[in-house]
C-alpha cells in the first residue's frame, strides 16, 4: 500500500492531527524544559504516569484518569521537594523511584491483565480515535493559554531568579504552575503517543532550536517548527515503511535536528557569551516593564 | 404479436443485464473478506471458518513477543480500518484493538469482542479465552456470522466449514474428557494462567498461588511467599505437571521450571498464540493437549 492510500485512511489522518498538537504543545513547553533544566522533569512525570495508571485501573478501572490525577500529585511533589535548582534533580530522582515502586504495588493487587497500565509507557499514535483527538485540541488550548498568562514573569524567573524574586515575582508558585502544565501535558501526550515519543518531541527540538535561533520568542518558534517536522515527517516515513513504528522515526528525525543545530549553531562560548548578553538586557527590560 | 416478440427478446435483455450484473457481484464476493484478529489463535479460528473466501491477519502472531508491549504499526491500523471483520478478545487483553477500531472504518466493519460473546463479565476473569476448548463453538459461531452478515452468498460455504470446525473442537474436548476421567484432580502448577481454562476441562486442580501467575502476566515480581509456596510444591513433588508459557520467559520463571526439573516433574510449555505460526487451531491444541496426556501418562 502507498503513502497516499494509506492518508485517505482515517488512522492516518487522526495520526497526523494528533502529532501536529502534540508539536505544538511540547514545542510551546520545551524551550521552559531547557531553559530551567528540567529534562529530568518531563522524563519523570512522563514514566511516573504509570504509576498513576495503575492506582486508576485498581481503584476505578480507570488508567486515563489515574494517570492525569496522579500528573498533578506527582508534580506538586517534586516542586514543593525540589525548590532549590541546586536539589531540583536529585528531588525529581527520589520522587520517581518512589512513584515507580507504588507502581509496581499497585499493580500487584490488581487482579486482572494489565496491558491498559502497561501499554501507556507505549502509546499508540495510530491508534487515535476523535475523542482523543478533542481532549488534545483542549489541552493545546489550556496550555497555550497558561503559557501565555505566565511568560513573562517564568521568562525572567528562569534568566535571573534572584532578581524576579527582588523583584516580587513567587517563584515556587510559578515553578509549581509551570510542573503542573508540564505534568498533565507529558502525562496526556504520552498516553497517546507512548512516553518515548514525548522525550524526543518536549526535549531534543528545544534544545536544538536553543542553538541556532536568537532571542527566546524565535527559540519557541524554532523549537515548534521542529518538533512538527519531526513529527509529521516521522508519520510520513512510518506510512512508506509501513512496518516500522512511528516512533523510531519520529526519535531519528528529532535527532537528527539537534546533530545538525550542533553543527551549524554557533560556537559553544561565542553562543553562551553572546547568549548572556541577550538575557541580561532581556532581564533589565523586564525589570523595568514589572 | 409483436409485443411478445418484445417480450420474448425483452427477457433475454433484462436477465442478460441481470447475469451482468451477478457477474459483477461475483467478481466483488470472489474478493476474499478481509478479517483482523486481534491474536492469532482467534484468526486461526477465523481462517477455519473462512476458507479461501477469506484473507485473515493477526496482529498478534509472533509467539516472541508480549501482548502488554505490542505496538500497531502503519501496516496493522490500515488492516483494521479496512477490515470487513474485526475480531477482538477483550478483557483488557487486546486494548490495541479497541484503539485501533476507534480510528474509524472505510466501511461497514463487524466486530467481534469474544469475551462479550462468552458472557464473561468480571474484570479479573482469566483473558485467555481460546483455551476454553468446550466454549470456542460459540466464539466461532459469532464470528461465522459476522462473516455471514458481510458476506451472504458464501453463508452455506461458512456454515459448512463451521460444522467442520467444531467437530474438531468436539475431538479435543473429547481428549480432555480422557484425562479427566484418568486423572481427575490431579494436581498442576503455572507460571501463568495461560492455559488455566484447558486445565480446569481436563479436570487438574491447579495449586499454584494466583498471585504468582498475575504477577508474572503482568510484569512484576512475585512476593516472596508465593515465590515460596511454588518452589515448595514442586520441591515436594506435589504436582504433577508444571505448566508454563513460552513466551515470556524471566529469570523467575526460568528457576521454576528448573526446581520442577530437579524433582523431576514433567515441565509442560504452552504458548499463547498459535504454534508454529501458520498452524491450524486444533493441530496446535491437539499437539498440546496430547503433550499433557503425556507428561500426565495418559493414553489417549
Amino acid at each position: 500500500m502507498d503513502v497516499m492510500t494509506y492518508l485517505t485512511l482515517p488512522f492516518a489522518q487522526h495520526a497526523l492531527v494528533a502529532g501536529f498538537l502534540i508539536a505544538l504543545i511540547c514545542g510551546i513547553i520545551g524551550p521552559f524544559v531547557i531553559a530551567r533544566q528540567m529534562a529530568f522533569a518531563v522524563h519523570g512525570a512522563a514514566e511516573l504516569s504509570f504509576t498513576g495508571a495503575s492506582a486508576g485501573l485498581l481503584i476505578a478501572g480507570n488508567p486515563v484518569a489515574g494517570a492525569l490525577i496522579g500528573s498533578v500529585v506527582v508534580a506538586g511533589a517534586m516542586g514543593l521537594l525540589g525548590d532549590r535548582s541546586r536539589e531540583r534533580d536529585s528531588a525529581i530522582g527520589v520522587v520517581l523511584a518512589a512513584g515507580l515502586g507504588l507502581g509496581v504495588y499497585l499493580l500487584s493487587r490488581y487482579q486482572g491483565f494489565a496491558s491498559a497500565a502497561t501499554n501507556i509507557l507505549f502509546g499508540n499514535i495510530f491508534g487515535i480515535s476523535w475523542i482523543q483527538i478533542l481532549i488534545l485540541v483542549a489541552l493545546a488550548v489550556a496550555v497555550m493559554v497558561v503559557m501565555v498568562v505566565i511568560y513573562r514573569p517564568l521568562l525572567f524567573a528562569s534568566v535571573d531568579p534572584e532578581l524576579a524574586q527582588a523583584r516580587g515575582v513567587s517563584l515556587k508558585l510559578l515553578g509549581i504552575i509551570f510542573l503542573i502544565v508540564l505534568a498533565l501535558s507529558v502525562t496526556e501526550a504520552a498516553q497517546v503517543v507512548g512516553t518515548l515519543l514525548v522525550l524526543s518531541l518536549a526535549i531534543t527540538p528545544a534544545a536544538a532550536a536553543q542553538r541556532v535561533s536568537r532571542g527566546p520568542a524565535s527559540t519557541t518558534v524554532v523549537s515548534i517548527a521542529i518538533a512538527m517536522l519531526a513529527t509529521e515527517g516521522g508519520l510520513i516515513l512510518a506510512l512508506v515503511w509501513s512496518s516500522v513504528p512511528p516512533t523510531v522515526f519520529i526519535s531519528a528525525l528529532s535527532f537528527a535536528s539537534y546533530v545538525l543545530a550542533r553543527l551549524v549553531g554557533p560556537g559553544i562560548a561565542r553562543r553562551r557569551r553572546e547568549g548572556l548578553e541577550r538575557l541580561r538586557n532581556l532581564a533589565a527590560a523586564l525589570t523595568e516593564a514589572a | 404479436m409483436s409485443t411478445t416478440i418484445t417480450r420474448l427478446l425483452g427477457v433475454p435483455v433484462v436477465s442478460a443485464i441481470f447475469l451482468a450484473s451477478c457477474g459483477i457481484g461475483t467478481a466483488s464476493s470472489s474478493v476474499p473478506l478481509r478479517v483482523v484478529a486481534g491474536e492469532s489463535p482467534w484468526g486461526a479460528v477465523a481462517a477455519a471458518i473462512g476458507g479461501n473466501r477469506v484473507n485473515v491477519v493477526s496482529l498478534l502472531a509472533n509467539p516472541a513477543l508480549d501482548p502488554h508491549s505490542f505496538t500497531a504499526t502503519a501496516a496493522d491500523a490500515a488492516l483494521v480500518n479496512q477490515a470487513s471483520v474485526v475480531i477482538e478478545n477483550g478483557m483488557g487483553y487486546d486494548p490495541y484493538v479497541g484503539q485501533l477500531l476507534a480510528t474509524g472504518a472505510t466501511g461497514p466493519r463487524r466486530v467481534v469482542n469474544v469475551s462479550s460473546v462468552l458472557k464473561v463479565v468480571r474484570s479479573d476473569a482469566n483473558p485467555h479465552l481460546w483455551y476454553w476448548i468446550d466454549h470456542v463453538p460459540i466464539a466461532a459461531a459469532a464470528i461465522e456470522q459476522a462473516m455471514a452478515a458481510q458476506d451472504p452468498r458464501n453463508r452455506s460455504y461458512f456454515l459448512a466449514r463451521l460444522k467442520n470446525f467444531t467437530m474438531g473442537i468436539a475431538t479435543l474436548v473429547k481428549e480432555l474428557a480422557t484425562i479427566k476421567l484418568e486423572r481427575h484432580g490431579s494436581t498442576v502448577a503455572q507460571t501463568e494462567r495461560v492455559a488455566a481454562y484447558l486445565l480446569t476441562e481436563a479436570g487438574l486442580r491447579i495449586v499454584s498461588p494466583l498471585g504468582f501467575s498475575l504477577a508474572i502476566e503482568n510484569g512484576v515480581a512475585p512476593s516472596f511467599s508465593d515465590q515460596r509456596t511454588i518452589q515448595t510444591q514442586l520441591k515436594d513433588r506435589r504436582v504433577a505437571v508444571l505448566v508454563y508459557n513460552v513466551q515470556t520467559v524471566s529469570g523467575v520463571t526460568t528457576q521454576v521450571q528448573q526446581s520442577a526439573q530437579n524433582a523431576s516433574i514433567p515441565v509442560l510449555g504452552v504458548s499463547e498464540v498459535v504454534e508454529p505460526e501458520g498452524a491450524s487451531f486444533v493441530s496446535w491444541q491437539h499437539a498440546q493437549i496430547t503433550r499433557l496426556s503425556a507428561a500426565l501418562g495418559v493414553h489417549q
